[in-house]
């Protein structure tokens, strides 16, 4: 393993198309509007839908996952957040607020999603 | 381990044997303090939640090119094993998965092409990544496919990081496993 090159010119194709990769999908995903409705699923099964722009006021919401393991979100007209949750890692909580169609905040120890759809009819909602 | 057989009697093999054992143990131990380390880190906003380091890809990468595959595979295993204990089923497999994927594709490059430490890096830091996003996605729904940007991204960055410090840990990382009698 000694002999081998730390980087190689041929590295620089495969950076080169990573770095291509990722910015045509962050120019994709960055431009979604902002979500429509709320959605949290539990293993991927709906638990509640909720148009954003028929809340007059944030309201938080609390949900049991797998495990035992419980989870407070908040959602607002503009998007929405794990506000607590008691699985042991927090990634949900860290994950933070978000706002466009289609982000993904989740706590994969209580299985919890909570994502965001665009309007309906916008072809661009799903498209990942 | 090609050399053990010209080398001489029963002896010497259980001396290597014993050698290859303590070394591995060593790795695994390097691997587990590295990623309880960077757990320490605070996180950055801006990056897909979860997402770090994985400087205990460095271990894995050198025991996956320099002891060979079962030692390698165990350290995932072994670190696998150590996330289910201490943070539970969805931690022990996105570890678990993210883990042997990548230990997988850096024995591969390493062993059998001539791909520079750098792309084994990233390779490594990539296939991790792809395969804790398929487990996230058989554990919740589809609806994790939305970092996958933000993943390629931050993965290259530290797969870069991690092939470079593979580069410099290598000679110590020799002395240690020959001082411990390993043919390396």
């Amino acid at each position: 393993m000694e002999t081998k090159k730390l980087i190689a010119p041929r590295d620089g194709l495969l950076l080169l198309g990573l770095l291509l990769l990722a910015s045509i999908l962050f120019l994709v995903l960055g431009n979604r509007p902002q979500g429509a409705a709320a959605i949290v699923e539990r293993d991927g099964e709906i638990l509640c839908r909720q148009e954003l722009s028929a809340l007059a006021a944030p309201m938080e919401l609390e949900f049991e996952g797998e495990g035992g393991h419980r989870a407070t979100l908040r959602i607002s007209p503009e998007g929405g957040c794990f506000l607590a949750s008691t699985c042991p890692d927090q990634t949900c909580v860290r994950t933070g607020v978000i706002s466009r169609a289609g982000e993904t905040a989740l706590c994969l120890p209580a299985r919890l999603v909570l994502r965001l759809e665009g309007a309906a009819g916008e072809a661009d909602a799903e498209t990942y | 381990m090609k050399n053990s057989r010209d080398r001489g009697g029963a002896a010497v093999f259980t001396k290597q044997k014993v050698a290859r054992v303590a070394f591995t143990g060593i790795l695994g131990a390097l691997a587990l303090s590295l990623s309880f380390l960077e757990s320490l880190l605070p996180p950055l906003p801006m990056l897909p939640p979860g997402a770090k380091l994985g400087l205990s890809n460095i271990a894995a990468m050198y025991a996956a090119g320099s002891m060979g595959l079962p030692c390698a595979l165990f350290l995932a295993v072994l670190k696998g094993g150590f996330a289910f204990l201490g943070r539970g089923l969805a931690a022990g497999a996105m570890s678990l998965s993210g883990g042997l994927l990548s230990t997988l594709a850096a024995c591969f490059l390493l062993r059998r092409t001539r791909c520079s430490l750098m792309g084994v890096g990233v390779s490594g830091a990539l296939t991790h990544n792809a395969a804790q996003l398929g487990t996230a996605w058989l554990l919740t729904s589809q609806a994790v496919l939305s970092y996958v940007p933000g993943l390629i991204l931050f993965g290259t960055l530290t797969g870069l990081l991690t092939g470079l410090a593979l580069k410099l840990v290598l000679p110590p990382l020799k002395k240690l496993g020959t001082g411990l009698g390993v043919w390396l």
